[in-house]
């Protein structure tokens, strides 16, 4: 694993239709290593990388770049902004979060009642986003006006720690999965493949889309996280996936029924390269793998994804084995699908 | 001021695990004072005119709020309960210091929005606060013991204006109002004996404070402590407070009026903004175990206006804790109530 790649890639704001950021490193990390690099019209970098042979099936894999986060919807005369999520955010997860504001990046809070002051009732309730506001510290609305307006992004403050066998970071969805493409473009490959990095996953699966519109595949493979649930107060049959226990394959979720030859497959590979891989044991979540499937005339399709504790929080966390475990599953299966193997 | 902040805000001390804080303090203020630590996580700084023998005490309370690791789970996960108004609307998915042999950071486990219970207008309840570090349990085990405390991660960050966010504002607030008056004497002749006790344990049972003021001499006492500013969601007299008007001065039937009618003429005196303060009865702060402590000792409290008290969004402005140490200063001056 890159550390240091994933780590600037993480730490990055880049709520959906604000991945601009995400987009430069991602430029920047690639350009010697690719054939061809397209920014689309909706801002998905498509690549294009010669392998040593051509193809005999066309594959796409693809990652988003975007993260979960708030946006700006209103200045009050108080001079505390008004947001609401973009994505889906538990409001359980808000109050009292530092936050970065806007294209200036300047810092803020979810404000909190004082449970001091507090009814009963509310010091247990968590209130709806309308009611909810971020302090940045201004007094009034033209000082907040200064460096925030409505439409502005609001991003978690970025927290990133390695401790050798796990990764604590914001926006491991999906930006793990971009660090395992760049990994991959960096490297020697067996047959000529397309890659995505798309925007907009979080608000509707939108820069997938148009990405697989554009690049046609045959085959796609989507490489995102996905929610393990293996928490003291969950029981074993509802924890879903588990960290360290390798690549979660999905067979369905709330937006796709996958390819049972790519997830097949997708074992195979795993015993082929001895990496670990699961099932994901339950229909839950949905990821850009729906709107790929259904590109043109359909799309074959399989999600390999990293199992992540407390998505779409501050700080998810990550298994180092289980993204080595994607990475080489995902080479093994890129190499079967385009070499027609499969 | 922001360095003084930054310092006191950045380091632990949970209530009944103080000695990283008292270290802090005992740091700052060696400078400007004789400073001991006693046994019971309290830092006791004596300035001013050590020869006089009228003693006017200031009181701020240097503990945090926090968690005790109760349990460690066969995974790994620490089991955590509050120590101090930890308010669990604000827990999930924060990032947490555990103070182990050595200081580990994790995330308060959340569950994501795709496996939500639709409970989501509730609160979590106390059972489900674990902390996960992403280590094997071994290492775990080998690091961290039940019994150990573990607070709010997050660093001090400066706002718009003077402002400032941080855990633990609650009160290292009025630490630094307490360090900058020591400071501001320094060199001065001061009429009277100054000693300040840095307290422990305020946010549980105001065992520092109630200790404390046995062991000290005073003639009389100024609580610093932090209090409610106005925020949208808050009515009644702390929706009329705000944030950069001033320290607060408190007016209580528990308090002493002489010291509270004394500060208010101090400020007023001297030009310095402030803001006042009702409790009608107790006043939630050390100011009422100290007031009541031996004989009884003639006890006032002022305190820096505060928003979120007792998250990890606290926010305070600088010039309030620079006011309070400006109105203590010229308190302590005029020789307090001594004349009166």
């Amino acid at each position: 694993m890159n550390n240091s790649l994933l780590k600037e890639l993480c730490l990055t704001s880049g709520i959906s239709g604000d991945e601009n950021s995400v987009r430069g490193i991602v430029l920047a990390e690639i350009k010697d290593y690719a054939d061809k690099i397209t920014v689309d019209n909706l801002g998905n970098i498509l690549v294009f990388k010669k392998g040593n042979k051509p193809a005999v099936n066309k594959l796409l894999i693809s990652a988003h770049m975007d993260e979960v986060g708030f946006i700006v919807t209103d200045i009050s005369s108080d001079g505390l902004l008004h947001f609401d999520c973009v994505g889906g955010v538990d409001r359980r997860v808000v109050l009292g979060d530092r936050v970065i504001v806007g294209k200036e990046g300047i810092a803020g809070v979810v404000g909190v009642k004082p449970i001091h002051l507090c009814s009963q009732d509310e010091a247990s309730s968590i209130p709806e986003y309308e009611k909810m506001y971020i302090d940045i510290g201004a007094d009034s609305k033209e000082q907040a006006e200064k460096y925030v307006s409505p439409g502005d992004s609001v991003c978690f403050e970025g927290f990133y720690q390695n401790n050798s066998s796990t990764v604590m970071s914001k926006a491991l969805d999906d930006r793990a999965g971009c660090a395992i493409m760049i990994e991959m473009i960096k490297s020697e490959l067996p047959y000529d493949m397309y890659f995505s990095f798309v925007v907009q996953e979080e608000v509707g699966l939108r820069g997938a889309t148009v990405a697989s519109f554009t690049v046609a595949p045959e085959y796609a493979i989507v490489l995102e996280s996905t929610t393990a649930a293996d928490l003291p107060f969950v029981e074993e049959s509802k924890q879903v996936c588990r960290v360290g226990k390798g690549a979660v394959v999905s067979f369905m979720d709330k937006g796709t029924i996958y390819d049972k030859t790519l997830i097949k497959a997708a074992f195979n590979a795993a015993e082929k390269t001895q990496s670990n891989i699961q099932y994901k044991k339950a229909v839950a979540g949905g990821n850009d793998a729906s709107a790929i499937q259904k590109s043109r005339g359909g799309v074959k399709t399989v999600a390999l994804s990293l199992p992540c504790r407390y998505l779409h929080s501050p700080v998810g966390l990550i298994s180092v084995s289980d993204y080595e475990s994607m990475l080489n599953i995902t080479l093994e299966l890129s190499k079967e699908i385009c070499g027609g193997e499969i | 001021m922001y360095e003084i902040i930054k310092k006191l805000c950045s380091v632990g001390g949970v209530s009944g695990d103080e000695s990283d804080i008292c270290d802090t303090v005992y740091n700052l203020l060696f400078p400007y004072a004789n400073v001991v630590k006693n046994d019971f996580g309290c830092v006791f700084a004596e300035f001013g005119n050590r020869e006089s023998n009228y003693t006017v005490l200031l009181d701020a309370h240097l503990d945090r709020i926090g968690f005790v690791v109760t349990e460690i789970t066969p995974k790994g996960f620490l089991k955590l309960e509050k120590c101090g108004g930890i308010d669990f609307r604000t827990v999930p998915g924060s990032v947490v210091t555990v103070k182990g042999k050595k200081s580990l950071q994790g995330v308060i486990c959340c569950m994501p929005p795709h496996l939500s219970d639709g409970k989501e207008d509730k609160a979590v309840s106390a059972e489900r606060i674990y902390a996960d570090f992403g280590l094997p349990v071994s290492e775990v085990k080998n690091l961290v013991s039940v019994g150990d405390t573990a607070y709010f991660a997050g660093q001090p960050e400066k706002l718009l204006g003077n402002k400032v966010t941080s855990p633990a504002l609650d009160n290292r607030a009025g630490v630094a109002a307490v360090v900058k008056t020591a400071q501001l004497l320094n060199g001065k002749k001061c009429p009277c004996r100054v000693v300040a006790m840095f307290t422990s344990q305020e946010e549980t049972y105001q065992l520092g404070a109630k200790t404390s003021a046995f062991s000290l001499e005073a003639n009389e006492a100024v609580a610093i402590d932090v209090s409610f500013a106005s925020q949208p969601d808050i009515s009644g007299q702390y929706g009329k407070i705000n944030l950069t008007e001033g320290p607060m001065i408190c007016y209580s039937p528990v308090l002493n009026k002489n010291i509270t009618e004394k500060l208010k003429s101090t400020a007023v005196d001297n030009k310095i903004p402030f803001q006042l303060e009702v409790c009608s009865g107790r006043t939630g702060t050390n100011a009422d175990s100290v007031a009541v402590c031996k004989s009884g000792v003639k006890t006032g409290l002022v305190s820096v206006p505060q928003r979120y008290m007792h998250t990890q969004a606290e926010v305070v402005d600088i010039a309030d804790i620079e006011n309070t140490a400006l109105i203590l200063e010229k308190y302590i001056l005029s020789g307090g109530v001594s004349n009166e």
